[in-house]
């Protein structure tokens, strides 16, 4: 009988165990109820939204994240000019457009009247303090991608009266007043030196109303803005960083709007937008090595691309074949220029006579850019230039080493590169500054070139400056430095059938005031 | 991140004249047992984290990545100052050792916080999908298994292995996506992605299970056609003894096969199925966050999540192998 029971426990014991996991599966999943999403869904109501971006940014300090951190700072901060819809500068909190009082100093008047969300008044001191975080917060200097692209020209600023300060430059900057655009005002005592960054307090639209880590954030109407009212009483943004799910999110009905489409599922959603301003797909060359140290070669990659086609493989959002390598909605195109010609033939012909046919060359990129047509766009380059006779291997790197390519010493350069490049204030001077003329990131050696654009950059006189550029793009385009490729939408925006967005011209923020729901 | 187990089994026949003595020898030796597996366990861990250490240094630049292409050299001198990435390798490395010692894991470059309380909120939302996930995987592979096995052959094994296959060959990114497809954009019944209750769970949780339970199923079948071979079950039979009894007998005695490969299932679903369906399905746990930080080339966090998922996995393997004698009572654990 004894040895019967002992028998009878061992059987017990799989069974036990098997026991054990069913109640770990009961627990696990009651466990997870109360954690029950009571999120909005898309059309649940036409005061609310739902939006899928696809990046948590690191945090919401506007003078260090751009991009990732927009659909946040961008409504709930406001800064002192901005673009409008038609893509013009606009005074928001200064009460007028800057005015130069000579060649390194501006005023800026600021609105009266204003108070942040947190009840601290908007006076010259606020602005002061903007200013000076730029100028001196060492986090800044150190993580903010802003200030090496947009703000290196800022010197110093005074506070003149209560609603008067006065912003000097360290050269003459003709375009002072477009970098003014991502200088947010934030309260002095909430935000500190940073410390109030990840609970955004601003004088915008709308209130920071909670971050769910690693899941949302979500904003709410501030019904105490002085301007329009502002359309959604609360809007939730959701991290969905896999681009089909996000897709899929859209269709399902679950998300009213999605930030940043990947461009490939544009016919699969129900409305597509893109933005009216456009990024450069260029290729750089390297003047100092054979093949591409010859303008013929050089002049024949260019005549060798069939841009019409590379255009196609970027599906129903599109492209446009450039001219040169700046949109000819920015300041300083040569807008007499015709788009870049198709001519396999002259091509061949061009590698021919410069005796390059057969020859290799490499062209570094990344596919972790997210680069509009990514490396199916690389793979027809290539196959345009081998059909012209150059022998093209594609270097596909991380995004930090093609930097290194990049902007690394030169006997590390590679015969071509690939960047798709942005410019956000819509200026000659950062796309000619980049590839023309900067020491660590051009590839050529042409110092009347270089002269020009570095005497553009400071050249206050509206039309002289034109000119400059004018001459700069002449040279640029005979000796072929770098290779327009196409001018690609900067941004690409989804959107369920009652949700319309109107996006701005030459800007690519999105703010909450540019949606509409029927 | 799998070790090699030193258990061995020690068959009845063996231990001859097995009574109380031998039993109280058995338990004084499993501490020192356990001990040896547990120091192995944290060389282990240790090797890993150096590994991890090592290799994200050489291949990622962190500063250019954070900083964006319009950085300046000054800014990334900064940077990398400010983070001690300028220091020897060897340096950075005593010190990540000596801060791990004081329990301090660093600060996220990517969040700026504790990349341990990252790490801490981020399991428990792993957890609370795989470990259902897989319980019911392993339960369901019993029954399937133990089904097939009964008429090898027949058309219920033939379609259990059918499908088995299938759950092993579809790659659990690709059911994950067509279940979403399906339950989620087409029918409209369940979520497609985001963290939640039980609705929320249900995709990412099948995506998720598929592929363990199709080679579980394998595994119990193949075991259970062994055990049902032996003669004991013949003679068993020949006894009269009811077929469920038989069955359950050999179950048991199945079990072990069973448990160290379901074991296994369990580190490959948290370390490597998890981080493709939290992806597709942006439910905020370890795999999903990891690859965030990945992106980042968030050095600390991905230090940390290494550090945290070898443990995990070290843990798991010594927990099964200090389980076997309570399953099946003829294991001795032995050196």
């Amino acid at each position: 009988m004894t040895r019967e029971r002992k028998s009878d426990v061992r059987r017990a014991r799989p069974l036990r165990l098997i026991g054990a996991l069913l109640i770990v599966c009961l627990v696990a999943s009651c466990g997870s109820s109360d954690e029950d999403s009571t999120a909005s869904s898309g059309g649940s109501g036409d005061e609310t939204l739902a939006v899928a971006v696809a990046a948590e940014p690191a945090g919401f300090n506007p003078f260090i994240e751009t991009y990732d951190a927009d659909f946040a700072t961008q409504n709930v901060y406001e800064p002192l000019v901005r673009k409008g819809q038609d893509g013009e500068l606009e005074p928001i909190l200064a009460s007028e457009l800057p005015t130069q009082i000579d060649d390194l100093t501006w005023e800026i008047k600021l609105v009266e009247g204003v108070t942040f969300q947190n009840g601290e008044p908007f006076d010259a001191d606020t602005a002061v303090h903007a200013f000076d975080l730029i100028l001196n917060n060492e986090e800044i200097k150190t993580e903010s991608s802003i200030l090496p692209a947009n703000w290196y020209t800022f010197a110093g600023v005074e506070k003149i009266d209560d609603f008067t300060i006065h912003v000097t430059t360290n050269v003459p900057d003709p375009i002072f007043s477009g970098r003014l655009e991502r200088v947010a005002m934030v309260p002095p005592e909430h935000f500190g030196d940073g410390e109030g960054a990840d609970e955004p307090v601003g004088t915008g639209p709308y209130t920071f109303a909670s971050w769910e880590r690693g899941r949302s954030v979500t904003l709410e109407r501030w019904e105490d803005y002085r301007g329009d009212r502002p359309e959604f009483e609360s809007v939730e943004f959701r991290f969905i960083p896999e681009g089909s799910s996000r897709t899929g999110a859209l269709l399902a009905d679950e998300v009213d709007l999605v930030l940043d489409l990947p461009l490939t599922d544009a016919g699969s959603v129900p409305k597509f937008e893109v933005a009216d301003v456009n990024g450069i797909g260029l290729v750089t060359l390297d003047t100092s090595k054979p093949p591409t140290d010859d303008v013929q070669v050089r002049q024949a990659m260019s005549l060798a691309l069939n841009r019409e086609e590379l255009i196609d493989i970027l599906g129903e959002a599109g492209g446009t074949v450039p001219s040169q390598l700046l949109d000819e909605q920015w300041f300083g195109a040569d807008e007499s220029r015709d788009p870049l010609e198709y001519d396999p033939e002259e091509a061949q012909r061009l590698i021919e006579e410069a005796g390059a046919s057969g020859e290799t060359i490499v062209m570094t990129t990344t596919l972790e850019a997210n680069y509009v047509g990514g490396r199916d766009l690389m793979e027809a380059i290539a196959a345009n230039w081998e059909a012209v006779g150059l022998n093209v291997e594609l270097q596909i790197l991380s995004v930090e080493d093609m930097v290194g390519v990049w902007q690394g010493p030169p006997e590390q350069r590679s015969e071509a590169l690939y960047i798709q490049a942005s410019n956000d204030i819509g200026d000659a001077d950062k796309t000619y500054t980049s590839y023309y003329e900067s020491e660590e990131s051009s590839w050529n050696d042409d110092e009347e070139l270089k002269s020009l654009v570095a005497e553009a950059r400071s050249e206050l006189d509206e039309e002289r400056r034109r000119e400059l550029y004018k001459q700069a793009t002449d040279i640029g385009m005979e000796q072929m430095y770098v290779v327009p490729v196409i001018l690609v939408p900067a941004i690409a925006n989804a959107m369920s059938e009652r949700v319309t967005w109107e996006p701005p011209v030459g800007s690519r923020i999105f703010r909450l005031d540019q949606i509409t729901v029927d | 991140m799998t070790e090699t187990r030193d258990t061995a089994i020690v068959l009845p026949e063996q231990l001859a004249g097995a009574g109380a003595p031998e039993v109280a020898a058995g338990a004084r030796r499993r501490l020192p047992y356990a001990a040896r597996r547990i120091l192995t366990g944290v060389l282990t861990v240790l090797g890993v984290s150096l590994l991890v250490f090592v290799m994200f240094r050489m291949v990622s630049n962190p500063a250019r990545v954070a900083l964006g292409v319009d950085a300046t050299p000054e800014q990334e001198e900064a940077f990398n100052s400010l983070h001690g990435f300028d220091d020897p390798i060897v340096v950075q490395f005593g010190r990540y050792l000596s801060e791990l010692v004081r329990l301090d894991f660093g600060d996220s470059l990517w969040q700026g916080r504790s990349t341990l309380a990252i790490v801490g909120e981020t399991i428990p939302r792993t957890a609370q999908l795989v470990i259902p996930a897989i319980s019911l995987a392993f339960l369901a592979a019993l029954a399937m298994g133990t089904a097939a096995a009964r008429r090898p052959d027949g058309w219920l094994d033939r379609a259990i292995v059918s499908l088995s296959l299938v759950g092993v060959s579809v790659p659990a990114f690709w059911s994950g996506l067509l279940l979403s497809v399906i339950f989620g954009v087409t029918l409209g019944w369940l979520p497609t992605s985001g963290l939640g209750g039980w609705r929320y769970m249900l995709l990412p949780g099948i995506a998720l299970a598929l592929p363990h339970l199709g080679r579980l199923v394998m595994i119990t079948r193949s075991t259970m056609l062994d055990e049902l071979n032996r003669q004991w079950v013949t003679a068993a039979h020949a006894r009269g003894i009811p077929e469920g009894r038989v069955k359950l007998h050999a179950m048991r005695n199945s079990l072990i096969p069973i448990i160290t490969v379901a074991s296994g299932e369990l580190t490959i679903a948290i370390a490597g199925t998890a981080v493709l369906v939290e992806t597709v399905f942006a439910w905020p746990g370890v795999g999903f966050t990891m690859i965030q930080a990945i992106r980042q080339r968030d050095i600390f966090l991905v230090q940390t999540f290494a550090l945290v998922l070898a443990t995990l996995v070290v843990g798991v393997n010594i927990a099964v192998d200090l389980l076997y004698p309570r399953i099946d009572p003829r294991v001795r654990l032995e050196r």
